[in-house]
């Protein structure tokens, strides 16, 4: 390993990059979910309160680590550690920048794999404690993700067969070049989407899929008992959660413009990944300001009769759209 | 064989905005017990009243409840002025009126955001507040403060209303009415907040009757019981209006009720400015009563209120007794929460518009032989305190 991918892992697009979108994104959330709801959001903190998720954060680090004595905090720490460090993993397969630190033929599948082994941790958080609301939140949790999670899955295989690759890097190249020459190919694309787009919300927990943590039902979930630096760093996983949900989506289903084929072109295809990212933030965070919260019995009907029976429609159909032109000759 | 675990809700939780305990027995997410337990925000008015004149107790239930603080003061010095006889001018009615259904307008409104963010719908939640801020405004044009109004008092009303006034009311109120309609439509046709709200808390009419449920979870069940219609108070007899009523009995039916209500309320309100009769605002009342008892009942925003006060010919009342109409609610809905999932705790709870702290009272029972006994403030340190 060279000195360059070092660099690249530590700095840019790796570590302390993905940190900064992480609070950048936590900013863009507020302040636009507050100017959707007529409010203002972060005003105080540097320009426009840009600098307010990174104040909260560090104010969390400072403060008093209170050990709940009937939770495992050993457990509960080594969560925390490890849960943000695989998101952090995950999005080197993803095109943050336009191009991939690491990738392979089959990332798709470790990055599926590792993102739901990170929500799966979620669980464990809240299962460490003894209280009941941690408990019927991680139980909530447990049934949301066993929702959401095979139809993401499913739904992230329809541009992988689109572009005909499991590398995230190649679909992402090959899906705007792939959908053009079969224009059909756009109606399992879209209703993938849309579909997707669900799914990550799912996962992300905002509404109207925040179950898990409901406050006005369970205090704050499987939350409820942490505190400090420890919230500290399940607010900076959830943020680079939004990180990769907006990434990989982006990555999945909109094609690239720009190659990044020189120093200068780097900078335009990670701008041009950026907007993109805002782009499915801005359709989450809309969705988010605009519902009421499900209950969990609500989501189960959602996902297990509706959507994992759409995104196998949507596969199929892809499947159907692909062989037609074999078929017919 | 059962696996029901107590979930406690209380006496502090963020779906209660004022210190009260359920406890749940929930089988998974299932409800199959509740027990209600009131009584931890019991303040002692009734008793401080006693130690009051009675001009200082209109401020004092002002205090009952910050939110129908003039369906308190109202019904308060309707009970005076019935022990004492007074007659009010028929302009000081009229302006009562108004101030009322204002009060009424804000209230609903308030619970209707605050039901939305209960559910998680805080878009929502901030657009109604930020249109009642309309009406905060005018409630202050009109009495001098946004909340406490102070507006009532024993023999007429303290404030007159001027035609600058009538005019900034009047087109704040064309404002309201439309955001109104466009909350109510929103309201109705929302599907997350139809499916979170529709049969939730079921509350049929004969239960509604039977359990004693006043004001718009009444309404909500079909009854037709409203006391501005049928034991009219103030200028009510004299303006035309509707008892709203909902056929569902549900959660969603309680709400739709008081958005219904509130467009019904600017109605009234502008009926009374159009009628406003001239004259006095107020007649002149001695300090010292004669000896008597008055009631008076009151529709507040959230059902029905009654004062009920004993004088002995003194400037203080010998017993003042208030029944606010969400004692009776709570009953009334507690049963309904069974069968119901924890996550529809809230949107059950939010429909009566819950006001706790106007609600508790303490009576000293002794369980085992149902006997009321009354007990010094010494007494019960020494009984419950030591320990």
């Amino acid at each position: 390993m060279d000195l360059f991918k070092l660099v690249e892992v530590v700095v840019f697009p790796g570590l302390i990059y993905l940190v900064v979108l992480a609070i950048f994104f936590e900013w863009y959330k507020r302040k636009l979910v507050a100017r959707m709801q007529s409010r203002l959001g972060p005003t105080y903190t540097g320009f426009r309160g840009i600098l307010q998720p990174l104040a909260d954060f560090l104010k969390l680090l400072f403060k008093e680590d209170i050990e709940v004595t009937t939770g495992d905090q050993k457990m509960l720490t080594l969560v925390l550690l490890v849960a943000p460090t695989l998101f952090i993993f995950s999005l080197f397969f993803v095109p943050v920048t336009g191009y991939t630190i690491f990738s392979f033929e089959g990332d798709l599948l470790l990055v599926l794999f590792i993102s739901s082994i990170a929500s799966l941790l979620l669980y464990l958080v809240g299962w460490t404690f003894r209280s009941s609301f941690t408990k019927a939140g991680a139980a909530r949790l447990l049934l949301q993700i066993v929702g959401f999670d095979i139809a993401a899955i499913a739904l992230a295989l329809v541009p992988a067969f689109e572009a005909e690759s499991l590398c995230i890097a190649t679909i992402s190249e090959k899906i705007s070049s792939a959908v053009i020459s079969n224009p059909l190919l756009l109606i399992p694309h879209g209703f993938a989407f849309i579909l997707f787009l669900l799914a990550q919300q799912a996962d992300l927990e905002e509404d109207p899929f925040d179950i898990p943590h409901a406050e006005t039902e369970l205090v704050a979930g499987y939350i409820t008992e942490i505190s400090g630096r420890k919230l500290a760093f399940l607010d900076l996983f959830k943020d680079l959660q939004m990180v990769y949900v907006s990434f990989f989506t982006a990555s999945l289903f909109f094609g690239v413009i720009v190659k990044p084929l020189s120093a200068v072109l780097v900078i335009a295809s990670s701008v041009e990944m950026f907007l993109k990212a805002l782009l499915v933030l801005f359709i989450l965070f809309t969705i988010e300001a605009a519902s009421t919260r499900i209950r969990i019995y609500n989501l189960l009907d959602a996902f297990w009769k509706y959507i994992i029976p759409l995104s196998f429609f949507s596969l199929s159909l892809l499947f159907i759209i692909k062989a037609l032109p074999g078929v017919l000759l | 064989m059962s696996y029901a675990v107590d979930l406690l809700f209380g006496p502090q939780h963020p779906a209660l905005h004022e210190p009260e305990r359920f406890r749940f027995k929930v089988d998974g997410e299932i409800i199959v017990d509740v027990d209600v337990k009131i009584g931890f925000i019991h303040r002692g008015i009734e008793k401080l009243a006693e130690s009051k004149n009675f001009i200082q107790n209109i401020y004092l239930t002002e205090r009952i409840c910050g939110i129908c603080n003039v369906a308190h003061t109202l019904c308060y010095v309707q009970a005076v002025e019935d022990m004492a006889g007074i007659e009010v001018p028929e302009r000081a009615k009229y302006l009562r009126v108004i101030v009322h259904e204002l009060n009424r307008i804000h209230s609903h409104l308030l619970i209707l955001g605050v039901a939305a963010e209960l559910l998680g719908w805080e878009t929502e939640f901030m657009y109604l507040w930020r249109d009642r801020e309309a009406i905060m405004d005018i409630i202050e044009d009109v009495s001098g403060n946004r909340v406490t109004s102070a507006f009532n008092t024993i023999g007429g009303v303290r404030r007159d209303i001027n035609n600058t006034q009538k005019e900034r009311m009047l087109k704040v109120l064309d404002k309201v009415e439309k955001d109104t309609r466009f909350h109510k439509k929103v309201l109705e046709e929302d599907p997350l907040y139809r499916e979170r709200m529709v049969n939730m808390g079921v509350l049929k009419t004969r239960d509604a009757i039977e359990r004693c449920a006043v004001g718009p979870t009444a309404r909500g069940s079909n009854v037709d019981y409203d006391v501005r219609a049928h034991d009219p108070y103030a200028a009510y007899d004299e303006i035309p209006f509707n008892v709203i009523r909902y056929k569902e009995c549900d959660s969603w039916a309680r709400m739709m009720v008081r958005v219904d209500e509130t467009l019904e309320s600017i109605n009234i309100i502008r009926y009374a400015l159009k009628h406003l009769p001239g004259g006095e605002i107020r007649v002149k009342v001695p300090p010292r009563l004669p000896a008597g008892e008055g009631l008076s009942r009151v529709e507040a925003p959230r059902g029905e209120l009654i004062h009920h006060v004993f004088c002995q010919g003194d400037v203080k009342p010998y017993r003042l007794k208030v029944r606010t109409p969400t004692f009776a609610n709570i009953l009334a809905i507690a049963p309904t929460f069974i069968g119901h999932t924890i996550a529809d705790v809230p949107a059950i709870l939010v429909s009566i518009d819950p006001c706790f702290a106007c609600t508790d009272r303490l009576t000293f029972v002794d369980v085992s032989s149902g006997k009321v006994m009354k007990l010094s403030l010494g007494e019960i340190k020494r009984m419950y305190w030591s320990r």
